[in-house]
């Protein structure tokens, strides 16, 4: 493996780096992210995959990349799932534990639900690509410096939601219950809108970015700007963000996502104290469970497999035998 | 009614700045002046995807400064997000916290006529600075320098408990010395690394209820804040005098027109916080908050009893002294070396301060050590120099700084006590003035006075003043 598919929203020192918008349509990361220097050093080069304004819409440009036949792996953010949708066509994809992979450099939208992953035809390769990438990095606050390891043995025990049940054959699996599993994908829609909001505020035209031009004040600056470097979805998730985090809307959209997501965490939690592993179909709207409680979840032949904390390396081994 | 049956209610928002080296969430440089973004980097310049990390030291300072004004501080904070818009706010948001602060329900003591006065705080918590805007360098556009972006603030808010301006600026100077002991900020109002936001209401005396209170920010001259109190306080007297009601508005002290001016301000409800998703939460561990409590040094109100017991200081002096910590350093090092406290106490609040106040210099800004100073009353105590001389020697010190003993040798400064020297100088003198010899000893003992001075002249100050009034009075009875 020479080279790897990066989206562009990774920064790349030199680089141009649009994360698909009119925003940063001239936008020169003048850094490195995290990932980037460690494939640097790891001698592994990049190239680029394009995206949809900020990944607020999904596209279709990884499985193009990947029929072009340039590399077997790429690299790419996850706020809601997006890996697992395109682990399909024998692609394999992990959306590693928050933290696990240096947010350093990686352009954000929601903070708290993205992480970049590693997506590949080859387990073998995913899991090369992957421990070039992870580790602690002293840049991000999330980051871990050690991580205690869990006691793993080779029996697996598999949880899967009802949905998931006929995806495990070959497996013992039970089935698992979460309550609150309805209201996930409102839940991080919520979420991530609302962080949206603030996050994508530094693109002001002040800095860098797309500067409207004939303005006559900062703050026609502002409002030009970004009324022309901004799509519309992603000014109608903007929008909706500061709308749940309005003062009078708080309480009621905002906090009530955040309760929401800490019953999930908790929920999920208890659940992994009878399993180690839960399955939940990869083209469900429930993939954002991996990323409303941060874990580890790998995808593979129309399944994914949600895991406990950084074991990620125990998950990879698990998708092998669940690809052969 | 009289002006007299109103009471004043004040709370502060004190901003100080954080003495740490870097900034709060990067590591760029916090010093002061640069040139323009000099110091800043990915985050502080709010690129896209650069994340940021918690200074540790914003941390423990805080700590600090909390537990130095008596707070609780909780096992588990963290930090939201205040999202407005502005050019010199990098990111859009301003990085602070809202609710469950670092440091809380803490208090001061503040000396008063009536005592010992307790101000509460209600809580202490950290936040980013801003960068500025330099407006005029070309037409029709304004400038953004974002060195200041990131630099950590902590903003100590106190409860109503201030009554008067004499009592707003004791505190501020009694927090101000704390912070310095600590070694959290160095508080410099001109350079902005303290400024108060002052909220002020008026009420008649035995009212329970608050009247509606005004808001004057950024506030950093000790000077400006007891007069834009005064006039603030009497403007909104008189509103209520003439039956209105007064608007609760942020104003702007105008040193111009010596006014409070209404200003538009900010709907800080709309900040809409959350807690921001890129930082992870700042747990404090007893054990953690343990290790800094022990660690704290001395405080003033501590050390000024001290110097009063074991130096023998005057009440008044001690507290002159140890209302800054450079002052108290500066006392207790050269007391040290000299064993004259009073000495040194003398020499700090008569000549020391008299230098700073002609120079416009701080406390911090004084050039020699301790030691330097405990020598140079040295040098009078064992009659090297004169007190006179040692007033030059100390200018020199300020001017030039150079060990006491170096200046004497230099400039050739030494104290003239040597008999026959002195003698010689004096029956010189009293053949020069044979007038005032004769007025002398027809009873006009001032004439003595004359004669001692013209020695001094001859001797460039130089003689030891004893010795020569001892072999003038000698000489004169022959």
């Amino acid at each position: 493996m020479k080279i790897v598919g990066l989206r562009n929203n990774i920064c790349v020192k030199n680089g141009k780096m649009t994360c698909g918008s009119k925003m940063l349509e001239n936008f020169i990361s003048p850094y490195n992210s995290t990932i980037v220097e460690r494939l640097n050093t790891a001698g592994v080069k990049t190239e680029n995959i394009d995206m949809k304004e900020f990944g607020v819409v999904e596209d279709n440009f990884i499985q193009e990349f990947f029929a072009g036949n340039t590399s077997n792996t790429a690299i790419m953010v996850d706020g809601s799932g997006e890996i697992a949708r395109n682990s399909v066509n024998g692609l394999i994809g992990i959306k590693p534990t928050f933290g696990a992979v240096s947010r350093y450099g990686v352009v954000t939208v929601a903070p708290s639900l993205e992480q970049a992953g590693v997506i590949s035809k080859d387990i073998n390769e995913l899991k090369e690509v992957f421990d070039i990438i992870k580790g602690y990095d002293e840049k991000d606050s999330a980051s871990v410096k050690e991580v205690l390891e869990n006691k793993q043995s080779d029996d697996i025990k598999i949880g899967a939601i009802s949905e998931a049940m006929n995806l495990v054959n070959g497996f013992t699996a039970q089935k698992v219950e979460i309550t609150n599993l309805k209201y996930a994908k409102k839940v991080a829609c919520m979420i991530s809108s609302a962080e949206s909001s603030s996050n994508l505020a530094r693109y002001d035209g002040i800095k860098y970015g797309h500067r409207a031009e004939n303005t006559s004040t900062w703050k026609e600056v502002y409002t030009k700007s970004r009324q022309e470097g901004f799509g519309y979805d992603v000014k109608k998730k903007m929008i909706a963000g500061t709308f749940f985090l309005d003062r009078d809307n708080m309480e009621e959209y905002y906090k009530r996502a955040e309760k929401i997501r800490t019953l999930i965490k908790q929920e999920v939690k208890e659940l992994f104290k009878k399993v180690d592993v839960i399955a939940i179909p990869s083209d469900s709207e429930y993939t954002c469970i991996a990323n409303l409680t941060g874990r580890p979840a790998i995808s593979a032949n129309g399944v994914t497999l949600i895991g406990n904390f950084f074991e990620e390396e125990r998950l990879i081994k698990l998708a092998s035998e669940l690809t052969k | 009614m009289a002006r007299e049956d109103y009471e004043i209610v004040i709370g502060l928002e004190t901003h100080i700045e954080l003495g740490t080296k870097t900034k709060i969430f990067c590591n760029c440089s916090t010093e002061f002046g640069g040139e323009p973004n000099a110091h800043t980097c990915p985050v502080c310049l709010a690129l896209p995807g650069a994340t940021p990390v918690l200074n540790e030291k914003v941390v423990e300072y805080a700590v600090k400064a909390g537990l130095a004004t008596n707070c609780t501080i909780p096992e588990y904070t963290w930090q939201n997000r205040k999202n407005y818009l502005y050019p010199d706010m990098s990111p859009g948001y301003q990085v602070s916290q809202t609710e469950d602060f670092i440091c809380q329900n803490g208090y001061i003591e503040i000396d008063t006529e009536n005592g010992p006065k307790k101000i509460r705080i209600y809580e202490i918590h950290i936040e980013t600075d801003a960068g500025k805007l330099v407006h005029g360098e070309y037409t029709n556009s304004s400038l953004v320098d974002l060195n200041r972006a990131g630099v950590p603030l902590a903003e100590i808010v106190s409860e109503p408990d201030l009554r008067s301006s004499e009592e707003v600026e004791k505190y501020l100077r009694s927090l101000k010395a704390i912070m310095e002991y600590i070694g959290v900020s160095d508080c410099k109002m001109q350079e902005g690394s303290m400024r108060a936001d002052i909220n002020l209401s008026v009420r008649k005396k035995g009212d329970p209820k608050y009247g509606n209170r005004t808001e004057m920010k950024n506030m950093n001259s000790f000077k400006f804040i007891v007069k834009a109190i005064e006039y603030e306080a009497l403007r909104q007297i008189d509103i209520l005098e003439d039956g209105g009601e007064v608007p609760s508005e942020t104003v702007r002290w105008d040193e111009v027109s010596q006014k409070t001016i209404p200003m538009r301000d900010k709907d800080s409800a709309a900040y809409r916080p959350f807690p921001d998703p890129e930082l992870a939460p700042i747990v404090l561990t007893k054990e953690y908050v343990e290790n800094i409590r022990e660690s704290l040094p001395e405080l003033p109100e501590v050390r000024k009893k001290r110097y009063i017991e074991e130096y023998g200081l005057p009440e008044y002096d001690s507290k002159v002294i140890t209302a800054s910590k450079h002052f108290a350093d500066l006392f207790e090092g050269a007391a040290k070396i000299c064993n004259n406290p009073k000495a040194v106490s003398n020499w700090i609040m008569t000549e020391i301060i008299k230098v700073l106040n002609d120079q416009g210099l701080e406390p911090a800004d004084i050039p020699f050590s301790s030691s330097d100073l405990g020598n140079l009353i040295i040098l009078i105590d064992n009659g090297t120099i004169s007190g006179g001389i040692g007033k030059k020697v100390l200018a020199e010190m300020f001017e030039n700084p150079k060990a006491p003993e170096v200046i004497v040798k230099e400039k050739g400064w030494v104290q003239i006590s040597d008999e026959g020297a002195i003698k010689e100088v004096v029956l010189k003198v009293l053949e020069n003035n044979p007038q005032s010899v004769a007025d002398y000893k027809a009873g006009k003992d001032k004439a003595l006075g004359f004669l001692v001075g013209q020695a001094m002249k001859e001797t460039r100050g130089q003689g030891n003043p004893g010795m020569l009034n001892k072999m003038f009075l000698d000489e004169l009875k022959k």
